[in-house]
């Protein structure tokens, strides 16, 4: 079965195209249906998953960003929930909430 | 005099700190080399002056977003005696970071820890004593929003400034390389003097954002929400500029109008139709930027900007933009000018220069007017409402295919990552505090410019002073006819080019001046114009209406707020020429089918 990355941000196809494959949410069904698999970075953890950041990856100028909002290794997240059409997701670190794209959040490995 | 400056994380309160400390003398400042608006204002603590700079938001000082960079600049190239940094109490496990790294500064610093009564909630118990102990500054717990511990923050503050050494600049490159120990210590810190217990989180916030933020209805909740602010901003908006109206004439009819009586006639006319028109332009704004920044404290301290991000970002981010840049687009369908002073929540430079390049296509109230008149004299009642749908769906297309065009070359710096605070309220105080202050703003940076726009358009259909005001023989109509070989191809003749020249300085007078014009009072003009122009010659005037420069004070605040006068050429010579392509492909495609 081919691998569905939300990661890699799937290019959607026009606003009309986009309300009619809207209902119901293939994307999610897709994810759900992809066999059981350790999750490797941030992007593929499903909502009520955590994980325990390991490394953060990409360029020094990203990697600084992710850090200085808190996502930092040794951390807990806890993915709240997904936006729909590969929008961001919520990600719970400690007392905090951050909304962050999967673009961004593939870079953050998890242990 | 004595320099404090006062630095914090996004999301921490600290503008509400400044505002409580400062009170509404404020003001937007220029320091050199820094393009964004610093409020400061100068305040009495103690027994000397001490001027207080609000710097923007940063999580980390050696960060590469331009609001870190801002802060940077600001306080390497400025001497500073004291470091005032707000915490929010309820994340120290993420901000004691910043603490820590403003710290290797060497400079004094007082930490203050706001919502404390947020954290004390949620049962976060912080050991003040020993958090200054091991961080060796004064600590403060304060409540910003509801002033408490406000009194002992300034006690700390005066102190503190009383044995700070000389000011001087801060050197950051050097303290680059102590990041890594700061981590550690970060930990040790925190892990000794605050606990947090296991469950910390806003249930109010989890619940309703179950609803808020569902799959399904997240949505539709949202276009909700925006409608229901749009409708209560522009209800109680239009009968108060209505009454901003009436004021004006009365005054202007019984005021001024017996004082110039005497004058020669041009004098009149110039201070009349000219200057107090203009002043009554510049004015007629004020209550629609009082009520639109009244309920933009509401969206943007609920939080509830951050979630509208969230849920129309999929979308939005195809067009290098992002779902605030969504608020703030149809904001902008009831009035431009405070839609474009609300795309100051994105801290990316790129980014909001995108949105504010998209902003001017909605179809604004006032541009409404003119469609309403024109769809109901030329077309069939079954027809109109349709005709106006369509010039909604061209308002939206027109924003989305610039933003599609120019997202590569104003790009979003800063990859999309904010927080989601906990759902609150703001105080009554917080709300006005705001309109009043983007009052004030416009005030000072905008009305000069429109004031002399309205007194140019004033000339350009007064002069020369021997023949019919607006008539093809002045000025405006010679610049008509100049324009004539451009506007023909559209289907607009020379009279409603006039018109269009009027319109730029504001869509409210176009309808008065095509009267003007064509010599007839605004009721018989519905006649006049049926008889005078086709539907297709009307839609193409529409079409030319929606997308050219919907006004003189949205130019003006294009140049306040990007500060920059090629992004405000760029930002109205585009829609001008996308105005002319649009409606010469839909006149000649008409024509050509037989229409």
């Amino acid at each position: 079965m081919p691998r569905v990355d939300l990661s890699q941000g799937r290019r959607l196809p026009s606003p009309m195209t986009m309300i009619i494959i809207c209902y119901p949410d293939y994307g999610e069904l897709l994810m759900k249906a992809q066999p059981k698999q350790r999750p490797r970075t941030l992007a593929d953890l499903l909502p009520g998953q955590t994980g325990v950041i390991a490394t953060i990856e990409g360029d020094p100028e990203l990697r600084t960003r992710i850090q200085s909002v808190g996502l930092r290794p040794g951390r807990h997240v806890a993915v709240i929930r997904r936006s729909r059409f590969g929008g961001p997701l919520q990600v719970r670190l400690g007392t905090s909430d951050l909304v962050i794209r999967p673009q961004q959040a593939a870079h953050i490995m998890l242990a | 005099m004595k320099r404090i400056a006062l630095l914090g994380m996004p999301n921490t309160g600290k503008s509400t700190f400044f505002n409580r400390l400062t009170g509404a003398s404020a003001k937007v400042g220029n320091w050199p080399g820094i393009t964004v608006d610093l409020l400061s204002a100068r305040i009495l603590l103690g027994t000397e002056m001490v001027e207080v700079v609000d710097l923007p938001g940063v999580y980390n000082l050696h960060g590469f977003a331009e609001d870190e960079r801002v802060a940077r600049t600001f306080l390497e190239e400025q001497p500073v005696d004291l470091l005032v940094v707000i915490a929010n109490a309820t994340q120290l496990d993420r901000q004691l970071a910043l603490v820590l790294q403003l710290q290797a500064l060497g400079q004094p610093m007082v930490l203050l820890l706001n919502m404390i009564d947020e954290a004390r909630r949620l049962g976060i118990q912080i050991d003040q004593g020993r958090l200054s102990q091991e961080l060796g500054i004064p600590v403060v717990a304060i409540s910003a929003k509801h002033g408490f511990g406000m009194g002992k923050a300034r006690e700390a503050i005066t102190q503190a400034l009383r044995s700070a050494h000389p000011p001087r600049h801060a050197d950051i490159e050097k303290t680059f390389s102590e990041d890594d120990a700061i981590e550690a210590r970060l930990e040790q810190v925190f892990s000794d003097t605050v606990q947090v217990p296991l469950t910390a989180t806003d249930r109010f916030s989890d619940r309703l954002d179950r609803l808020l933020l569902h799959p399904w209805f997240g949505l539709p909740l949202f276009f909700l929400a925006m409608l229901g602010m749009f409708e209560a901003v522009y209800t109680l908006g239009a009968p108060l500029q209505d009454g901003v109206a009436w004021l004006l004439e009365v005054i202007k009819r019984d005021a001024m109008e017996p004082v110039v009586a005497g004058w020669n006639p041009l004098m009149q006319s110039f201070v009349l139709d000219g200057l107090f028109d203009g002043i009554g332009t510049i004015l007629s704004f004020l209550p629609i930027i009082v009520l639109f920044f009244l309920f933009m404290a509401i969206v943007e301290d609920s939080g509830y900007m951050s979630r509208a991000a969230f849920l129309m970002d999929a979308f939005m981010s195809r067009l290098g933009l992002d779902g605030r840049a969504f608020v703030m687009q149809l904001m902008g369908f009831g009035c431009n000018v405070p839609a474009l002073m609300g795309t100051r929540v994105m801290r990316s430079r790129g980014l909001r220069l995108l949105t504010m390049m998209i902003i001017p296509f909605s179809l604004c109230s006032a541009r409404l007017q003119v469609f309403v008149f024109f769809t109901t004299a030329i077309f069939e009642p079954w027809a109109a409402p349709l005709v106006l749908f369509s010039l909604y769906l061209f308002s939206f297309g027109a924003a989305f295919l610039t933003a599609l065009i120019y997202r590569r070359r104003l790009k979003a710096t800063e990859p999309l990552l904010l927080e989601l605070p906990p759902y609150r309220f703001p105080t009554l105080r917080q709300m006005w505090l705001r309109g009043w202050r983007e009052v004030t703003h416009f005030l000072r940076e905008a009305s000069g410019f429109i004031l002399l726009g309205v007194v140019l358009v004033w000339a350009l259909t007064h002069f020369p002073t021997n023949v019919p005001v607006a008539s093809d023989q002045t000025l405006a109509g010679r610049m008509a006819a100049l324009f004539a070989p451009v506007m023909e191809p559209l289907g607009i003749d020379n009279l409603m080019t006039i018109a269009l020249l009027f319109g730029f300085v504001a869509k409210e007078v176009v309808l008065g001046a095509m009267a003007v014009i064509y010599g007839a009072g605004e009721g018989e003009l519905a006649g006049i114009v049926g008889r005078n122009i086709d539907w297709v010659q009307a839609y193409s005037f529409m079409l030319f209406v929606l997308i050219y420069t919907p006004c003189l004070s949205t130019v003006a605040v294009l140049k306040q707020e990007s500060k920059s006068w090629r992004f405000t050429a760029l930002a109205v010579g585009w829609p001008l020429m996308l105005a002319w392509v649009a409606s010469f492909i839909f006149y000649q495609t008409a024509r050509w089918l037989g229409f």
